[in-house]
């Protein structure tokens, strides 16, 4: 068995919003602020010697405001010792407390998320709609569900809630509300069928073992449970649709790209066609992402995706979907032509895609790093370390700037997750890298342009209280600026649920358009610029509170 | 008498053909060669180019959708062992739409791949592999059915009793497909370096063909160009031999006027002079008729005079007589009496060598060159300048006058003497030039080859 060539991956997609302008090629500057904000963090792989496939995937992190006090918190997660090795240490997910204005500290211990496992990605949300967000943490093995009871402390309720027993090679999960019963549901990627005991011996040289790809080990199905309503989830997997044991899901984003209101889910794959299922709005979802031109590469591969993002690209209100591949491989950027059609545009124009500049337009972050310790050696020009790329949205032309967007940001790195959170209120995106087997890098961003935004977070009354699934549209001028709520997405990782929509120069946004799971839809007036919205469903505005613009 | 080392061309010799055609068609047909070859050569290499890519990319396409298919057998694979043994916590018809999906893929990929099949390939192999597909997914509707009426022992049993089988079949048709298409792409390598090497040869012979072209043209041109050359020398020479014999008649036509002006007309008038004057002495004092003897006298005085310039002109007698050096002498104090232009002449080395006929050129050139000078230089000073060496007859005028513009002024107005000047020169196998004066005035210069005008060199015009 072969080693897997070079290896590349990870992103996240931001928003902002506005009337198109031509900014310069970076409006706006990321400065490392890992160290002097507190978050001290490596990532730990486990790794013995052993060349275990899962010590090169992980891992991700969320931003979550965990004690509800307005503030992004950061939970990381964490590897740990494999079976029948001496233990080293008490590797465990990590939490960051957002203490004001950027400053963490460290609460991992007490927090209830301090347990032992392999964890890969977290994804956050209210499942019980008790108004505190509850953080699934995805595992090698058993993955686990902590219900938050508040104060940021939280309870494993992995087997109350019925997912006890459900173990497997678990990677990115989105909490969906695909029934819109006002109850977020869980879907679950798992990657291969792989444990310690079936690990198979793959080497480059045939004496030495190395990484396997996935090629050595079968697929295995995601999962969709359903939220009883009760605290407890049923799987639904086989009966909505989604039953696949030839999948090798990596990455999950949730998208609505046929505008009926249903949320769909769209899955990256490695070496396997990605998947795009349709909710049929039956609580059943139909597989279409071949017709939809989403599955392969142009020249009909399956490529190995893994993360990947779903937004407006254009401010067309149709969403594009961007998925990392492997490193020699085109990073997909699939951008919609005729209703529920894509095209791989990044074939053509080779970009990808965030925003951070607030001028309306979604940009693209990408993070990069090799799997293989090893692969410099191997010769090429693939490096261990690869730098990120951000690319700027410059009105339908991607540009990489990255390099002026800071050099600390723009250093070589083994990047593995990424996020975003206006960490200190001040109406701009940070970003969170997380990268494997090293630190986990912060970096705050400082727009240079006159730029501002409006930040807008949903209450849901009669759907779920996040407001997951939720589209909001913002009209400024002629230009409508669309995104969802969503969680997930990117890889293994969660952004902030609050939505941020850049206005350029704009001193307000004339008018907002809720279109909520529950089928309300509910409008608002001008929202001024530089200011933070609470959204409540079936109330419209009830908190405003400024921002901290620097 | 004047002749030609040429002198055996005649009007009556047939008039050459201008190379030019001759020269365009040399060109034309390189060019057309080289034309051809590039043409060849291009579609030669574009026709390869077209071949390969089409083989490769018909290769590579239909190798990725036999993979598709191995990929979607594979998975079918997984499936059955999952739903044999179990592995899933989900009932047997719970995996009917990923069969659906699966089977759609694969009937497209195998549709697909049909379109993109070598045309090599056996269609009885295409058609057992469509008719193994069919039976296998017939199978599998059959034991999602079974599975649906909840005979599950029964459906497990046609997965493993019959569907694995036909799922390994058609896995092992795909093998083989690909193990044809491996062996074609091998096949039309060696095709591809075949075709390579006979190109290369046929340029490598097209090269060598163009170079032949190329080379009998080249001569072909030097040699057409050669022949031009000769022809226009020839021409020259005729026509300088024919301005040589025109300039001696000239010369002779005017030595003889002069002569018959000076002898003739010149001694009748000093006869009349001398016999008027006896009349005039007979004549007494103070008859009427003195009066008009001596203003017929005095007429026939005046008209002797103009005939002796005018034959001065025409010829002047003193060459004859006393060389080059006295007869410039003369001309300068002429000129400078004339004109009032002070007048210097400087003679230096054997200017008594130079032939009688080719002086009276060298003569014409001074009489000509004052004669500008008198007329356009606006100069107060003429200074000319004579030596002989033991390489050239150098001859220079100069003047102190306007230069260069008065030149130019000269060779407009006064071409003809220009040209008269030149082609004096030029037939005396020398060269003439005006240049610029260091004072600012204008020198004409002339040098003749001392061995041509002072001796008679063989082959050169007696």
């Amino acid at each position: 068995m072969n080693v897997r060539p070079p290896t590349g991956l990870l992103l996240a997609a931001f928003v902002a919003a506005a009337s198109p302008q031509n900014p310069p090629a970076a409006g706006f500057e990321l400065t490392d602020v890992t160290t002097s904000a507190g978050l001290h963090f490596t990532h730990y792989t486990g790794a013995s010697g052993r060349k275990y496939l899962p010590e090169t995937l992980g891992a991700g992190a969320a931003f979550v405001d965990i004690d509800n006090d307005g503030w992004q918190d950061v939970i990381l997660a964490n590897g740990t010792d494999w079976p029948g090795t001496a233990a080293r240490g008490t590797a465990t997910a990590r939490v960051f407390r957002n203490t004001g204005h950027g400053g963490f500290e460290d609460v991992t211990a007490g927090s209830g998320l301090d347990v032992p496992m392999y964890g890969m990605g977290v994804a956050a949300a209210d499942y019980d709609n008790d108004g505190r967000e509850d953080v699934l943490i995805t595992a090698v093995g058993q993955s686990r569900l902590f219900h938050n009871v508040g104060k940021g402390r939280f309870v494993d309720v992995t087997d109350r809630a019925g997912l006890g027993g459900r173990t497997g090679f678990s990677t990115s999960a989105v909490w969906i509300d695909y029934d819109r019963d006002g109850l977020v549901d869980l879907f679950i990627c798992n990657y291969v069928r792989w444990t310690p005991e079936t690990d198979v011996f793959c080497s480059a040289d045939g004496t030495r073992k190395s990484y396997c790809t996935p090629e050595a080990y079968p697929g295995a199905t995601s999962w969709l449970f359903r939220n009883k309503g009760n605290g407890t989830f049923e799987d639904v997997t086989a009966t909505a649709g989604l039953l696949d044991p030839t999948s090798k899901a990596l990455g999950v984003t949730m998208l609505d790209y046929d505008r009926d209101g249903w949320p769909d889910l769209f899955v990256a794959n490695d070496t396997q066609p990605n998947k795009l299922y349709r909710n049929t709005g039956a609580g059943h979802f139909v597989e279409t992402a071949v017709g939809a031109g989403l599955a392969f590469s142009e020249d009909g591969r399956a490529r190995a995706g893994m993360g990947t993002d779903a937004a407006d690209l254009d401010n067309s209100g149709i969403p594009s979907v961007v998925v990392t591949n492997f490193s020699g491989e085109m990073l997909g950027l699939y951008t919609p032509t005729t209703a529920g059609h894509y095209e791989d545009r990044a074939a053509h124009s080779e970009c990808f895609f965030f925003d951070a500049d607030l001028d309306g337009l979604l940009d693209l972050l990408v993070v990069n790093g090799h799997i293989d310790e090893g692969v410099r050696a191997a010769g090429g020009r693939v490096e261990y370390a690869e730098a990120p790329h951000l690319f700027h949205n410059a009105g339908g032309r991607l540009v990489d700037v990255a390099r002026q967007a800071g050099s600390d940001f723009a250093a070589p790195k083994v990047g593995r997750g990424a996020a975003f959170a206006d960490i200190d209120l001040d109406g701009d995106l940070d970003v969170l890298v997380t990268t494997n087997g090293g630190p986990a890098r912060l970096y705050r961003n400082r727009v240079t342009l006159p730029n501002r935004a409006i930040r807008i977070a949903l209450r849901g009354t009669k759907s779920n209280r996040d407001g997951i699934g939720a589209i909001v549209r913002v009209r400024v001028g002629s230009s409508w600026l669309t995104r969802l709520v969503r969680t997930g997405s990117s890889y293994l990782s969660q952004s902030e649920l609050p939505l941020t929509f850049g206005l350029a120069t704009h001193p307000a946004a004339d008018e907002a358009v809720i279109e909520w799971p529950s089928g309300l839809r509910e409008k608002t007036g001008s929202l001024a610029a530089g200011r933070f919205y609470t959204i409540t469903e079936g109330r419209g505005v009830t908190s405003s509170q400024p921002l901290n613009r620097r | 008498m004047v002749q030609s080392r040429r002198s055996d061309l005649t009007p009556d010799e047939p008039p050459r053909h201008a190379p030019t055609r001759l020269l365009l068609a040399g060109v034309t047909l390189a060019l057309a060669t080289i034309a051809a070859v590039g043409v060849y050569t291009f579609t030669q290499i574009r026709d390869l180019r077209d071949r390969q890519t089409a083989i490769s990319e018909r290769n590579r396409k239909d190798s990725l959708q036999l993979l598709r298919i191995q990929n979607d057998l594979a998975s079918l694979a997984v499936a059955m062992r999952d739903m044999a043994d179990g592995a899933e916590p989900y009932p047997l018809p719970a995996w009917q739409p990923a069969f659906d999906r699966l089977r759609g893929d694969l009937t497209a990929a195998i549709a697909l791949e049909r379109t993109l099949a070598p045309p090599g390939r056996e269609p009885a192999q295409q058609a057992r592999l469509e008719r193994t597909s069919e039976a296998y997914f017939a199978n599998v509707d059959r034991m999602f059915e079974l599975a649906r009426a909840g005979q599950t022992a029964a459906a497990v049993g046609l997965i493993r009793g019959t569907l694995i089988g036909q799922q390994r079949a058609l896995d092992g048709t795909i093998s083989q497909f690909l193990i044809v298409n491996n062996r074609m792409q091998e096949e039309a390598a060696a095709a591809n370096r075949g075709i390579y090497d006979r190109v290369a040869a046929e340029i490598m012979i097209l090269v060598a063909v163009l170079l032949v072209v190329v080379g009998i043209a080249g001569v072909w041109i030097v040699v057409v160009n050669r022949r031009a050359f000769e022809a226009v020398r020839d021409v020259t020479a005729q026509l300088r031999t024919l301005s040589w014999h025109t300039l001696r008649l000239q010369e002779d036509v005017q030595r003889s006027v002069s002569r018959e002006l000076h002898d003739d007309f010149g001694q009748i008038l000093t006869a009349m002079g001398t016999l008027l004057g006896h009349a005039r002495r007979r004549v007494p004092g103070d008859d009427p008729l003195t009066e008009q003897l001596d203003h017929v006298r005095t007429i026939a005085q005046e008209t002797l005079d103009r005939i002796r310039a005018q034959s001065q002109w025409l010829h002047p007698g003193v060459l004859d007589d006393f060389g080059l050096e006295k007869a410039l002498a003369r001309c300068a104090e002429q000129f400078e009496r004339q004109t009032g232009i002070r007048t210097t002449l400087e003679a230096t080395g054997p200017i008594g060598d130079v032939r009688p006929e080719f002086a009276i050129h060298v003569y014409r050139v001074v009489q000509e060159a004052l004669s500008n000078i008198g007329r356009h230089s606006g100069s107060s000073e003429a200074r000319v300048q004579l030596a002989c060496d033991g390489a050239a007859l150098r001859l220079e005028v100069e003047d102190r006058g306007r230069g260069m513009a008065a030149g130019r002024a000269r060779t407009v107005e006064g071409g003809l003497g220009l040209v008269s000047m030149r082609e004096r020169a030029e037939l005396m196998g020398g060269q003439l030039r005006l240049r610029q004066s260091p004072g600012g005035g204008l020198i004409v210069e002339m040098r003749v080859p001392r061995a041509v005008v002072t001796t008679t060199p063989e082959g050169v015009l007696t």
